[in-house]
């Protein structure tokens, strides 16, 4: 870290920044999608996101 | 109840055969069950949904100050084939309860039985792909925005590594989040957890060791009595029946440079004749100097009792609390007529039993203690049908359809009674909870004290004996709340 510009630091801090927050808010439909695309009989959308007993 | 994550992850661990009794935060849970089980805050809403064979969702609504709330998605690349609804779920697995602890021969009399089966191969096969199951989670709470995360990836049928984080965009957390990694491996013998949290840079060692305390036994009398097949399944079921843990967890804040150590010794049995299990336990934390040991019995399959004793050696401070549980069977006179064979009448009699047949009740409802007779006692009795008292009273519990369970816990130095009701509504699982102080008492403050009285009161705290008048209230209700759980 000591050789690292002020520059390439402030980038590293950056990126690290925007991967924590794409993480953030991608981690809930990456955990959704593995359950759609793992099931057999492929459920519906609506289905899926919904914690509603279907009618 | 258990939170709906709690009942996946659990479920998870069954279908992996994961012994979650055999970890170190698990030798104290009995007792934390029945003396400190958390009582719902406000009013909450739990509905829950297994959307598919891999995955599941669950919203939560709760008006704790303002409305707040929080949703859920599970996905598991096992099948979640044990995740049941709450019309279909009994209440023993829904609620946070007395904690059965089979002992080392038990379990691998177990594995053998499985081992012999015809179907070996297969087994081993599907053992194999789910030994390597992956759970993912994840948890949005609305309005603070954090996010809950966890996954658990197996690696064998013993050993797992685990993650949680907690993230935010806000800064309520150092860094927008913590993340805590756990690598654990359980074997029946032992188990070891490596622990690193980023929050203050914590690492920790947590590990259990088992001792078979009926294998010395077992080989003794084996020397004494070679007439007797005593290398039987049976018979090993029917003497090794107790486990003694011992445990320790190391923690060190690499930060802050704090330390934390702590032990724990867990002693759980069942008694020959009538099944009924108890627990012993007793920790220690060198550093704060706390000793605290609990006694836990389940007294019959409707009621279990609890103690706990803390004492600090440094400061002389003790405590002792209590607690219970109490069972409710959807049938009353069935719950009577069981309990009362059960508790006081092993032998059940000719005419008892006639009526019991006569309503066609099953053979483990009717005759739960089959027909060993207790009188024989542990040198020669053998177990009828290879199954012994042991595994009837724990198979009478699980089949068994509660209705509801009412839990009350309170200590000497709290002044403080906790009560709960668990319990099955239509197809809704109710909880219902209190705090309250049953005589709270008030003083007067010496501001408000009459004037009137202000002579004679002088002339009394002149001579220093000062009395506040103090008035006695009815009970205080310091915590209420209430939560619904649906789940399809």
């Amino acid at each position: 870290m000591a050789n690292l510009s002020e520059e390439s630091k402030e980038r590293i801090v950056k990126l690290l920044d925007t991967s924590k927050t794409i993480a953030h808010y991608c981690w809930i439909p990456f955990v959704i999608y593995l359950g759609w695309k793992n099931t057999d009989a492929k459920p519906n959308l609506i289905n899926l996101l919904s914690p509603f007993p279907a009618m | 109840m258990h939170s709906y994550m709690d009942y996946i992850v659990r479920c998870f661990d069954t279908s992996n055969q994961w012994d979650h009794t055999n970890v170190y935060p698990a030798m104290v849970a009995t007792p934390k069950a029945i003396l400190d089980f958390p009582i719902p805050q406000a009013s909450k809403v739990d509905i829950n949904k297994k959307s598919s064979s891999h995955s599941a969702n669950s919203l939560t609504l709760s008006n704790i100050g303002a409305i707040n709330g929080s949703i859920a998605y599970f996905y598991s690349s096992a099948p979640l084939c044990n995740v049941v609804g709450s019309s279909e779920i009994s209440l023993q697995d829904a609620v946070n309860t007395y904690q059965f602890v089979d002992s080392i021969n038990n379990k691998s009399y177990n594995n053998n039985n499985n081992n012999n089966d015809k179907n070996k191969n297969k087994n081993k096969n599907k053992n194999k792909n789910k030994n390597n199951a992956t759970l993912l989670y994840g948890k949005l709470n609305f309005p603070s925005n954090i996010l809950e995360g966890l996954v658990i990836k197996n690696f064998s049928q013993n050993s797992r590594i685990l993650m949680k984080c907690l993230s935010t965009n806000s800064n309520l957390l150092k860094n927008h989040g913590i993340l805590t990694v756990y690598f654990q491996q359980n074997y029946p013998k032992y188990s070891l957890e490596y622990i690193y949290s980023s929050n203050e840079n914590l690492v920790g060692f947590r590990n259990l060791y088992n001792f078979n305390l009926g294998s010395t036994i077992d080989t003794s009398f084996e020397t004494i009595n070679n007439d007797d097949d005593l290398s039987s399944p049976s018979n090993k079921i029917f003497y090794d029946n107790s486990r003694l843990s011992i445990g320790t967890e190391i923690w060190y804040g690499i930060s802050n440079m704090t330390p934390g150590i702590s032990n724990s010794i867990r002693y759980s049995t069942y008694s020959t004749y009538t099944g009924k299990p108890l627990t012993i336990t007793l920790s220690c934390n060198p550093l704060i100097g706390l000793l605290s040991s609990t006694y836990t019995v389940k007294t019959s399959v409707n009621s279990t009792l609890c103690s706990k004793y803390d004492f600090n050696v440094y400061s002389y401070e003790s405590d002792v609390s209590f607690g219970c549980e109490l069972w409710n069977f959807r049938k009353r006179p069935l719950n009577e007529e069981i309990s009362r064979i059960l508790d006081t009448d092993h032998h059940a009699t000719q005419s008892f039993q006639k009526l019991m047949k006569s309503k066609n009740l099953p053979n483990a409802v009717t005759n739960p203690l089959g027909n060993v007779d207790p009188s024989r006692g542990s040198s020669s009795g053998k177990p009828a049908n290879n199954i012994s008292n042991i595994e009837k009273f724990k198979d009478l519990y699980r089949t068994i359809g509660f209705s509801s369970v009412f839990k009350l816990a309170t200590s000497l130095n709290n002044h403080t009674i906790n009560m709960l009701w668990e319990g099955k509504w239509n197809d809704f699982l109710v909880t219902v909870g209190c705090n309250f102080v049953p005589f709270s008492s008030s003083e007067e403050e010496p501001g408000l004290k009459s004037s009137a009285s202000s002579s004679s009161s002088s002339s009394s705290s002149s001579s220093g004996e000062t009395k506040k008048p103090v008035s006695f209230r009815g009970p205080d209700i310091t915590k209420f709340g209430i939560s619904l759980q649906y789940s399809s």
